[in-house]
């Protein structure tokens, strides 16, 4: 024994090494992150206008093959039994009118999570986000609805870059998504407010990235992390009949947003140019207002 | 009492560990109070994010209510009260003309939310100003200690701003974001149509910043919440692209109905 | 739950092991739900995928490979090109190490039947005794039968006196002529449909039933436009007719959506698909079927009908200006096999 050696106490001694331990699990939690956890409401006070119309293509950057592949869709396809299920991609999270639901997959010794998923919805699969660095699937793996994302974190911003998504559709009403699009989403967390911007690169269909952000507050009411099945039957149109489409230069619709909100045809038909403030100077002239609204005016408030 | 004769190493190893978890367990913010009472540094050079420079709104969402005046009426996604309701109806962009109040619309409840271009900058340490193209309008965000100057209820109102950080323990930050608050404002409009926010207003706004595919982009959380006007809080998010300068900065006037 | 929940909602199908190939030893690892298909690269720029249990994709070699394990031995769907057959022979030792017992070939094309003879020289065949049909042990010296639609021989033989295209030993020992032929090896039944007049006169589609793997060949290719042969027999309406057949073969993730299960359905070339996709695909090709369809009707000619860019919208995704899948053969093979007379 050294000339140095002391006596401890086992249970000082204990306590010395659950320190130790202690150090060692906390010390490499990242801690410029927030929780993101939780049920988050949609509270829908943004990006209210893109209506149902079946020519709608308001604020997005579509190019010409876009626009032209959004003109030929007609929403009677959604009548082919096949279609009925489809659901969306997962820029819907963001865009869609539902809360999400976000719960972790934790690694049951250091603590940190392997994963963060959002909840799914009747169209919109799970989003799960890996946080563990794995690779992405192949090129040749399966385009999912959900895609395959990873995610990290930027100080205190959790990024996640969403690829192998499905070929599906930008808005309902037709313009669409390629299987070659990739969305990052960067998620903010303020007080009780959750932001995400998404940031949808598409190089077959868009002129320039497709920029969306939404903002959701914290839920005390839980929110499904699942939503209803999806029920396909024979609306009349069997298999193999022709699909319903428009001849591009020959939609009917594409005058109905001039006509009932006075918006120029190249807004209507989503060109870059119309989402930079210094088109307005171009449409100042030619601009005429509808006097006044006359449907989908806004709910009324009960006191 | 059992226990064990330990040499020098293992006693080192003991106070390492209750040293470490000392440090552990003891929060250490990255810029406490100076050793030997220096001052602390200025909001401008504690800022964990640059905001400074050319900002474009990219107007994806929410188009016909930004880019162009929306039909009167039209409240469509804000939740407004009976009263607010009453000021929708009657709205008269020629009656706000003569009245002098064609800012209406370009006040902090909604500036950050219109189709313009931000230039922001630091006016002294510890206060930034924003200059937005559309209305000319400036907005001074006051860190602590600067305060705003007594004063009347202006379009911009008040904003005390501060930054959130998102540094570990005793590390150096690692990003984060302004926070900024706006009160004493006059009453304006959410939207050009004449969607209303009243006096009573309050304005939270979280303003973040990132890298983009060609550049950084800038994303403004703002929450209004209004006690006599709205419901509940209204809450959009607008982003902006970063410019490499102000080529395309373009001041125009206040109009009530463009 | 809900953690568990996340594992299996990502990504798409669960998958059971990753193989690594590396210096020629095989070393199997399984994991847990990889949240997507990551492929294992293998010799000559192959990938291969883990698809089912017993179920692998080789890709890169030419055409995409169906690769189908188990204790009867190794049944193949297609055989990638000549140049790939080596090394998608090695891929497919490294996954098994039973013979290969059948080669399927879903078309003529060289890129799926280049690797014939190879493959089945390295296999051995189920007919091995010599039996009471007075076969002799070791059938047609006991290579691995290949096997297609009749007309696949014909394309890869020739009448006496002429030369081949392709050597002997890459021909089909086994054809069939009629609409389906079947067998159960390896725990589930294989059915291999013709489809007359699709891509060519000689495409088979391959569902392997307890799998549920449809193997389409080039009646799906996600990297262009249909090749549709009409000299060796493609026509448009039958290329149509074979999607709505891959269609009507696969299930949906139906009714829980969001499980992302369901068939799986391997292309001739490019990535995965399920049933949803094949959809997309088959509309695609019947639009501009009917954009054709109606300017002929109309009166244009071929050229005329070319430059209206009846392709138009799809091109960034599946045209070219070259090569047998070009945008303009696919017009032209569209505007040449409709049928007669306005629709």
């Amino acid at each position: 024994m050294g000339s140095h050696a002391m006596f401890v106490p086992m249970v000082t001694l204990r306590r010395a090494r659950l320190a130790a331990l202690l150090v060692l699990v906390l010390a490499p939690r990242a801690f410029a992150q927030f929780e993101i956890v939780g049920s988050w409401a949609a509270r829908n006070t943004e990006d209210i206008s893109r209506d149902s119309y079946p020519v709608d293509y308001v604020g997005l950057p579509l190019n010409d093959e876009g626009r032209t592949r959004a003109l030929t869709y007609n929403e009677s396809q959604l009548a082919m039994i096949e279609r009925q299920c489809e659901g969306w991609p997962q820029f819907y999270f963001v865009q869609g009118p539902f809360g999400l639901r976000i719960w972790s997959d934790d690694d049951p010794i250091k603590g940190q999570a392997i994963s963060y998923t959002i909840g799914a919805w009747e169209d919109r699969a799970a989003m799960t986000i890996w946080m563990d660095g794995r690779p992405e699937p192949s090129k040749y793996a399966e385009h999912t609805r959900g895609g395959f994302t990873t995610g990290k974190w930027e100080g205190n911003t959790l990024v996640a870059r969403t690829t192998h998504m499905k070929a599906g559709f930008l808005r309902k009403n037709g313009p669409p998504s390629s299987d070659q699009a990739v969305m990052t989403s960067r998620f903010y967390r303020h007080a009780d407010i959750l932001t995400v911007l998404s940031v949808i690169e598409d190089p077959i269909y868009l002129a320039e990235p497709h920029i969306i952000s939404k903002s959701f507050q914290l839920s005390a009411a839980p929110i499904s992390p699942i939503g209803p099945p999806c029920v396909s039957t024979f609306e009349g149109r069997p298999l193999g009949e022709s699909v319903p489409h428009f001849v591009p230069e020959k939609n009917p619709f594409v005058d109905e947003l001039t006509k009932m909100f006075g918006l120029p045809r190249d807004v209507v038909l989503g060109r870059r140019e119309t989402l930079y403030p210094e088109y307005r100077k171009t449409i100042k002239d030619k601009f005429v207002p509808p006097t006044a609204c006359t449907r989908n005016c806004g709910a009324a408030p009960p006191r | 009492m059992s226990g064990r004769w330990i040499s020098p190493p293992e006693s080192f190893f003991r106070k390492l560990s209750f040293l470490a978890l000392a440090i552990a367990l003891v929060p250490m913010p990255a810029y406490s109070q100076g050793r030997g009472g220096a001052a602390p540094p200025t909001a401008r050079a504690s800022a964990p994010i640059d905001l400074t420079g050319y900002w474009v709104a990219v107007v994806n969402e929410d188009w016909r209510y930004r880019m162009v005046t929306p039909p009167k009426g039209d409240f469509r996604g804000v939740p407004i009260t009976k009263e607010a309701l009453q000021i929708v109806n009657a709205w008269d962009p020629a009656a706000d003309e003569k009245a002098g109040e064609q800012c209406k619309s370009y006040g902090a409840g909604a500036v950050m939310r219109l189709p313009a271009r931000l230039h922001i900058t630091w006016q002294d340490d510890n206060t930034m100003q924003v200059d937005v193209d559309a209305g000319t309008q400036t907005r001074l965000f006051r860190f602590a200690p600067a305060a705003a100057p007594a004063g009347a209820a202006s379009w911009q109102g008040d904003s005390a701003a501060q930054w959130e950080r998102g540094g570990g323990r005793g590390g150096p930050p690692a990003g984060g974001s302004l926070t900024v608050v706006t009160t004493n404002m006059r009453a304006g409009y959410l939207r050009k149509n004449g969607v209303p926010y009243s006096a009573d207003a309050k304005v939270t706004e979280y303003i973040d910043v990132s890298p983009s595919p060609d550049g950084q982009m800038l994303v403004v959380t703002t929450v209004v919440d209004d006690p006599r006007y709205l419901l509940q809080a209204f809450i959009v998010s607008s982003h902006f692209k970063k410019e490499a300068d102000g080529s395309k900065w373009d001041p125009t006037p206040c109009s009530s109905r463009w | 739950m809900f953690a568990c929940l996340g594992r299996v909602l990502s990504g798409g199908i669960a998958l059971a092991s990753v193989v690594l190939l590396t210096g020629g030893s095989a070393v199997s690892v399984t994991a847990a739900d990889q949240g997507g298909q990551t492929g294992v690269a293998a010799g000559g720029g192959l990938e291969v995928l883990q698809l089912r249990p017993n179920f692998y994709l080789i890709a890169g070699g030419g055409s995409n490979v169906g690769v189908q394990i188990g204790d009867d031995g190794v049944v193949v769907v297609d055989a990638g090109s000549s140049a790939s057959a080596g090394d998608v022979l090695a891929a497919i030792q490294k996954l098994s190490p039973r013979p290969i017992r059948y080669i399927i070939d879903t078309s003529a094309d060289p890129d799926h039947v280049g690797g014939n003879e190879t493959l089945s020289k390295a296999g051995q065949t189920l007919f091995t005794a010599a039996g009471s049909f007075s076969l002799p042990g070791n059938f047609l010296g006991g290579v691995a039968s290949i096997l297609s639609a009749e007309k696949v021989l014909s394309r890869m033989s020739a009448p006496t006196g002429q030369a081949s295209p392709f050597p002997a030993g890459a021909w089909p020992t086994e054809t069939f002529d009629h609409a389906r032929k079947y067998m159960f090896l390896n725990g589930e039944g294989i059915e291999i449909f013709h489809q007359p007049a699709a891509h060519t006169d000689g495409d088979a589609i391959v569902f392997f039933r307890r799998s549920d793997i449809v193997v389409a060949g080039d009646v799906l290719d996600m990297t262009r436009f249909p090749v549709i042969d009409v000299t060796r027999g493609g026509s448009i309406e039958g290329e149509l007719a074979a999607l709505n057949r891959i269609i009507e073969l696969a299930i949906p993730s139906v009714p829980i959506v969001s499980r992302e299960a369901g068939t799986i359905v391997i292309p001739g070339h490019g990535h995965l698909c399920d049933q949803l996709d094949v959809v997309e695909y088959r509309d695609m090709v019947s639009i501009i079927r009917d954009r054709v369809r109606d300017s002929r009707d109309a009166g244009m000619t071929l050229e005329q009908v070319k430059a209206a860019s009846p392709a138009r919208g799809y091109t960034r995704r599946y045209g070219s200006d070259s090569g047998p899948g070009s945008t303009s053969n696919f017009i032209e093979a569209i505007y040449k096999s409709l049928p007669k007379g306005k629709s």
